[in-house]
């Protein structure tokens, strides 16, 4: 693809200069840099609301059921203790901020729209006006989302990836509109992402300066340009789901409902489909700029170009194909759970290429210890982790065995790493930021030394089982509910809880039983008349067993025999 | 009088980094084809041609989506729910279809710089939309009464999502049309400004493309 010149191809060359006023500045802005500042900005502030929603999330795991100091105010009626209904909140708010409204604004949003055309050496963006509208659109979407702390029934809860059915009846969780404005807020989401990945992609095909051919394009422009094509290919895709979950709560139709003939596993289809390109969306946009700060502080050109951008095209191809590994215990057939399982392996190979790049880079170079450099090295390990704990979790006999367990962490770990600022100035007050580096890596220890977290009051897996929910596994499915992050038993009334045949286990240590392996999860049935089974009825057959066991359409964990009448 | 000797030069030593690329050509020395100063796709077709392609995740999603739902169902449609209107709506495929010949006959005017046969064929590519949407809702209406509601299980929800969608494309479309068939009636647009007439017309043909995909997955199948 041949370069062209932007001044051409540019928008408006006005040969006077005139003022703009104040708005048309720093608000309706159509400048890319004003644009990439605000995004920076929005995603900034939403990571103090993030941040904030985490602190009380680590707070009830830390000291369960003892009051937030200084939050009686807001939670008058329990004096301040986070309830049940609240901190199923509070995660699901926690990651869907922090994925939706803090990286993707500022890796994708603010960095792409600040570098891209300076980096090209094109004048604006392609659709300057587009950008701005991307950015609002954004914004808007933001104080959608924010709203819905607001509401009666409070915010969603259902989890960020808020499974059907779970999601789809307002009863299940007791969330009303806050559900519904999740879905609004991502539509509106989806539209302005999209906005943003057209201007993107035309911008780098089109107008590139003379001479800038793709293939001397910085490789964090690459990681733009492969990142807008995920967004715009992929986003659609969440837009549709969330359209759909929206009508099912509001309009009653039946997309993921079985009792007119929906299908919940379909929600998990459309958006993990959507979700795993979704993380490279998250992810690329930094493996791109640590491909620049690498470099600048080795001393030393990136070590294969070309293969870095061929393992970013390869990754974005394969991010299509791996998606079914996040649905290894949804019950679905073995020998799809395989294809995934090789998929994903494959996966592995063009982020291995990067990684070794990064590593060839390195080798010997004049390396400085700068704070950018410092984040670079860091991010580089930590994707090693991530990738590494990555492969495991693609084999099925791993990943089964070993799910909801505390290597969730790991995870965790590795999601963190995009929270660690990048730093593109080459040399800056650095010295005195290393104490913030240093800060950065303090709080990401205890996610990985097991001694540290063994050290918590609960070992284990504690947040995965604040006061967990224990289904009884048996009876034919009618209406399933699997959530991924454990349900809290409600106190109160909880429609979930008495329609499920569902008992609260509070994990106590030394009791014999694991401390939330099992318990975590609600993997249940809807039955008319749920049976009566023993206390230790649902963990007669382990769970790697039972999801082997199980087969057919949606095929329930534990197809037992119902004991009783 | 004295003479001000300016600092003897100082030695510097060359940096030690790699002399930079010859500005053009690659590594081995080959010199790529100058860049052309018009891309070969504009910006404003290469734009739409993205936004269709995110328009098409789109409406595979909900396709998908509709397709798991209707191979799972033992029977389709469920008994004791209104079969959904083939021949009249095949009648508005045809007209739909129509719409997309009349917008290319329009487009080989725009070619010709006739400014009549344009507006000609953008006015009755409009009418032929409107006349589709007001069948597709006059429709609804029918299936309405016969009982066949958004609630009325999978079946009534995924027809009128899907079907819905697409009308609020072609919804779109047709106000995008009409846009144009005024700039075209009052000069703005014409041979003078073709892009915007082009682009509305690619989009229009998109949405046309969509139909019959719906027509045959939702109707006859
Ligand atoms: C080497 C490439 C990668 C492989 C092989 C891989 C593999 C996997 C697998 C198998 C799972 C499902 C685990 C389970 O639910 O049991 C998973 C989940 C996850 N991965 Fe990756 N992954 C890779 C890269 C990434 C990257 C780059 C990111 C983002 C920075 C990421 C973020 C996540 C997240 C957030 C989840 C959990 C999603 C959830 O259930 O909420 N992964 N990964
Ligand atoms: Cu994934």
């Amino acid at each position: 693809m041949s370069a062209t010149a932007a001044a051409h191809a540019g928008t408006h060359v006005h040969a006077e200069h005139h003022e703009l006023g104040f708005i048309r500045t720093y608000i309706f802005s159509t400048d890319h840099k004003t644009i990439g500042r605000q995004f920076l900005f929005l995603g900034l502030f939403m990571m103090i609301i993030g941040g904030l929603l985490a602190m009380f999330v680590r707070w009830q795991l830390a000291w369960p059921e003892s009051p937030v100091p200084g939050m009686t105010w807001l939670w008058k009626e329990t004096g301040g203790v986070i309830e049940p209904s609240t901190y199923n909140m509070m995660f699901t708010m926690h990651a869907t901020i922090m994925i939706f409204f803090v990286i993707m604004p500022v890796l994708a949003g603010g960095f792409g729209n600040y570098l891209i055309p300076l980096m090209i050496g094109a004048r604006d963006m392609a659709f300057p006006f587009l950008n701005m509208l991307s950015f609002w659109l954004g914004a808007v979407s933001g104080v959608v989302m924010l709203a819905g702390f607001f509401v009666e029934g409070g915010h969603a809860a259902a989890g960020w990836t808020s499974y059907a059915p779970l999601s789809a009846v307002a009863d299940y969780t007791g969330v009303n509109w806050g559900q519904n404005l999740w879905c609004i807020s991502l539509f509106i989401l989806g539209i302005s992402s999209m906005m943003g990945a057209i201007n993107y992609i035309t911008t780098i095909i089109n107008m590139r300066a003379p001479g800038m051919t793709m293939f001397r394009l910085p490789l964090v422009i690459w990681s733009m340009f492969i990142t807008a094509i995920l967004l715009l290919l992929a986003l659609p895709v969440l837009t549709s789901a969330v359209a759909m979950l929206l009508f099912d709560r509001t309009l009653g139709t039946h997309w993921f409902l079985p009792s007119g003939g929906g299908e919940p596993l379909l929600w998990q289809h459309l958006f993990w489909f959507f979700g795993h390109p979704e993380v490279y969306i998250l992810i690329l946009p930094a493996m791109g700029i640590a491909s620049e700060i690498l470099p600048v502080f080795a001393r030393k050109p990136v070590f294969g170009y070309h293969a870095m951008a061929f393992s970013l095209i390869g990754i974005a191809f394969l991010s299509w194909v791996v998606y079914g590994h996040h649905m290894f215990i949804s019950g679905m057939n073995p020998a799809l759970g395989v294809s995934f399982t090789i998929t994903t392996m494959i996966i592995a190979v063009p982020s291995a290429i990067k990684t070794f790049n990064w590593l060839g880079t390195l080798w010997g170079g004049q390396i400085r210890f700068t704070v950018p450099m410092l984040n670079g090295l860091a991010f580089v390990s930590m994707f090693v982790i991530g990738g590494l704990s990555g492969i495991f979790m693609a084999s099925t006999p791993v990943d089964i065995f070993i799910q909801d367990v505390r290597r969730l962490d790991l995870r965790r770990f590795r999601g963190d790493l995009l929270l660690v600022p990048e730093d593109v100035r080459p040399d800056a007050e650095h010295r005195a930021r290393a104490p913030a580096f240093l800060a950065d890596v303090r709080v990401l220890q205890p996610h990985v030394l097991p001694d540290a977290h063994h050290r918590r009051r609960r070992a284990h897996a504690p947040d995965l089982q604040p006061d967990a929910v224990r289904v009884s596994p048996a009876a034919p499915a009618l209406e399933r509910v699997h959530h991924d992050f454990g349900v809290r038993a409600r106190a109160g009334p909880d429609p979930l809880r008495d329609q499920l045949p569902l008992e609260p286990v509070r994990g106590e240590e030394g009791s014999g039983q694991p401390v939330g392996v099992d318990h975590a999860r609600v993997d249940g049935a809807l039955t008319a008349a749920p049976p009566q089974l023993g206390p230790d009825a649902a963990h007669r057959v382990s769970r790697p067993v039972r999801v082997q066991l199980a087969g057919g359409r949606g095929g329930l964990p534990a197809a037992e025999p119902p004991a009783g009448p | 009088m004295t003479t001000v000797l300016a600092p003897p030069p100082v030695e510097r030593r060359a940096p030690r980094v790699p002399p930079l690329p010859p500005p053009l050509g690659d590594d081995d020395g080959r010199q790529p084809a100058p860049a052309p100063d018009v891309p070969p796709i504009d910006n404003a077709r290469l734009g739409l041609l993205f936004f269709l392609g995110a328009e098409t995740m789109l409406f595979a999603s909900f396709i998908v989506g509709f397709l798991i739902v209707r191979v799972a169902a033992a029977v389709w449609p469920p008994p004791l729910q209104p079969r959904l209107p083939l021949l009249v709506t095949g009648l508005n495929t045809l007209c739909l279809l129509a719409s997309s010949v009349t917008m290319r006959s329009a487009t080989r005017a725009l070619r010709r710089g006739d400014r009549a046969a344009l507006a000609r064929g953008l006015g009755v590519t409009a009418a032929l939309g409107t006349v589709f949407l007001a069948v597709q809702g006059f429709e609804w209406v029918r299936l309405i009464h016969f009982g066949l509601l958004v609630s009325s299980g999978a079946y009534g929800g995924t027809f009128y999502t899907l079907i819905g969608l697409h009308g609020a494309h072609v919804l779109g479309a047709l106000t995008w049309l009409s846009a144009v068939a005024l700039g075209v009636r009052s000069g703005r647009l014409g041979a003078h400004r073709r892009t915007p007439v082009a682009l509305c017309a690619m989009y229009w043909h998109y949405v046309v493309a969509v139909w019959p995909i719906l027509y045959v997955l939702v109707y006859l199948y």
